[in-house]
């Protein structure tokens, strides 16, 4: 009799657990909900407020991150709207409102840096892996096997041979595209993995070429310029912009992607 | 004399769009204006989902939602293979299931074996039923020839018909001829032969 009892306050927990989760994601929505009514009304530091609270409460989405850059955007702020629509790219890549507006954001910064000319291979590569998060090719090679499989039973019990044929063809054109799918879900991992990129947030940053304050200084960086991290010690990151030229920044006055 | 002052933030009726690279480009190249851009309005999708570190690519739900597909492959021609011999096992069922058939109708005339009215009695009785059963038609007011070209109808082989009238006729002589025991046997053999015989042909 005791045993069943466990067992019983082991489910009402578990379900306890379970609505309060419910609970706690329904109230990050309408904080959501809250933030999409204010930006509404003009009234965008309210906004701004009710989509960080999201944040804070552990939760996002692309349309989140793009709701609060709009907000800081209308507040005129450069580097938290760069910062938050490139955060909306990196869930969903290639969403055209997004960037759309984060040329608008990016209008705003002052630095003026000419990107180095990428060569035709690594620009094609470049294109392919911003198709899909790499979580997103993981569900294309899922999907991708299943269809295989599906398409390899039917030609397996198939008795006409017409059909026969064309399940076999397309059964192992399923089974190639997963193979390249899965190949490039393990490179879009390893250069998430590899390509740490960060936001200038400070209004003015120096660029020293050492990652100590007695250097010389590099060249100097303004908010919302696009940076990526190469290391990192302490206080310092190794930083290179676009145009090749690297540096050491203090980590405050950038804010990693 | 420098007077500095606070920072202008000038209001520029068409953004001009900036042509940037997705991907590995750490650039912002300011460059044509296309005036027809608006700055887009918020999205009011409410999807949300935590922020986990975990990605889905690499977790062990992946990589079983990979591999478990890949393993029904065997596992379907295994069963495949099983389906095959159990089909042609199914000609060793339907011998054996006539046989039984066989064994249900001879049943009461096998307890009479040594009785040779009696027996030949039930064996008449069971021939006919037999035929009540599989021809559905009440059997015992007809010719034999009429039962012959019935069961030939339904596919029966001409000389298991013959053997199977020839056993009639033996049941009609009985009545006045004696028998011995031995030939009960044979004729009770015989017609659980023929019996699975027609009943294999029909």
């Amino acid at each position: 009799m005791k045993r069943f009892i466990n067992y019983r306050n082991y489910a009402i927990l578990a379900l306890l657990s379970l609505f309060f989760t419910a609970a706690y994601a329904q109230d990050a929505k309408q904080l959501l909900l809250d933030g999409n009514e204010q930006y509404a009304k003009g009234s965008y530091q309210e906004a701004v407020t009710n989509y960080e609270k999201v944040i804070k409460d552990g939760y996002e989405s692309a349309a989140l991150y793009y709701n609060l850059a709009n907000a800081q955007y209308k507040l005129n702020r450069t580097a938290p709207s760069v910062y938050y629509y490139e955060k909306a790219l990196q869930l969903k890549p290639g969403d055209k409102d997004v960037k759309n507006n984060l040329t608008f954001a990016q209008n705003m910064t002052l630095d003026a840096i000419t990107p180095l000319p990428q060569n035709t291979f690594k620009k094609w590569n470049n294109s392919v892996l911003g198709l899909f998060t790499t979580d997103g090719w993981a569900i294309m090679t899922v999907v991708l096997i299943f269809a295989f499989v599906l398409t390899f039973i039917f030609y397996y019990y198939t008795v006409s041979s017409g059909l026969k044929r064309l399940l076999f063809t397309v059964s192992f054109a399923a089974l190639a595209v997963a193979i390249i799918s899965l190949a490039i879900g393990f490179q879009s991992a390893s250069h998430a993995k590899n390509n740490i990129q960060a936001i200038v947030w400070s209004a003015e940053a120096q660029v020293k070429s050492e990652p100590n304050l007695r250097s010389d200084e590099a060249f100097v960086l303004h908010e919302g310029t696009k940076v990526r991290v190469l290391e990192e010690t302490d206080e310092w990151k190794h930083i290179r912009i676009a145009d090749g030229k690297e540096g050491w920044i203090t980590t405050t006055d950038i804010k990693e992607l | 004399m420098t007077i500095t002052s606070d920072e202008i933030l000038i209001e520029v009726e068409n953004g001009p769009a900036v042509a940037a690279n997705s991907g590995d480009s750490n650039a912002v190249a300011k460059s044509n204006v296309i005036a027809k851009d608006q700055f887009k309005y918020i999205n009011s999708d409410t999807e949300l989902h935590s922020i986990t570190e975990d990605s889905f690519f690499g977790s062990t739900t992946f990589w079983s939602l990979v591999g478990g597909p890949l393993l029904l492959i065997p596992l379907a021609i295994f069963i495949g293979g099983k389906r095959r011999a159990y089909k042609n096992d199914v000609k060793g069922n339907r011998l054996r299931k006539a046989d039984k058939l066989a064994r249900k109708y001879l049943g009461e005339a096998k307890r009479n074996l040594g009785d040779q009215k009696v027996f030949y009695l039930s064996l008449e009785k069971s021939l006919h039923n037999y035929l009540k059963a599989k021809l559905n038609i009440q059997t015992s007011d007809m010719s034999k020839e009429r039962i012959k070209s019935l069961l030939e109808q339904r596919g029966a082989q001409t000389e298991s018909t013959n053997e199977f009238i020839s056993l009639l006729e033996s049941c009609e002589f009985a009545r006045y001829t004696p028998a011995s025991i031995v030939a009960m046997q044979q004729d009770y053999e015989k017609a659980a032969r023929v019996i699975s015989e027609i009943d294999k042909q029909l």
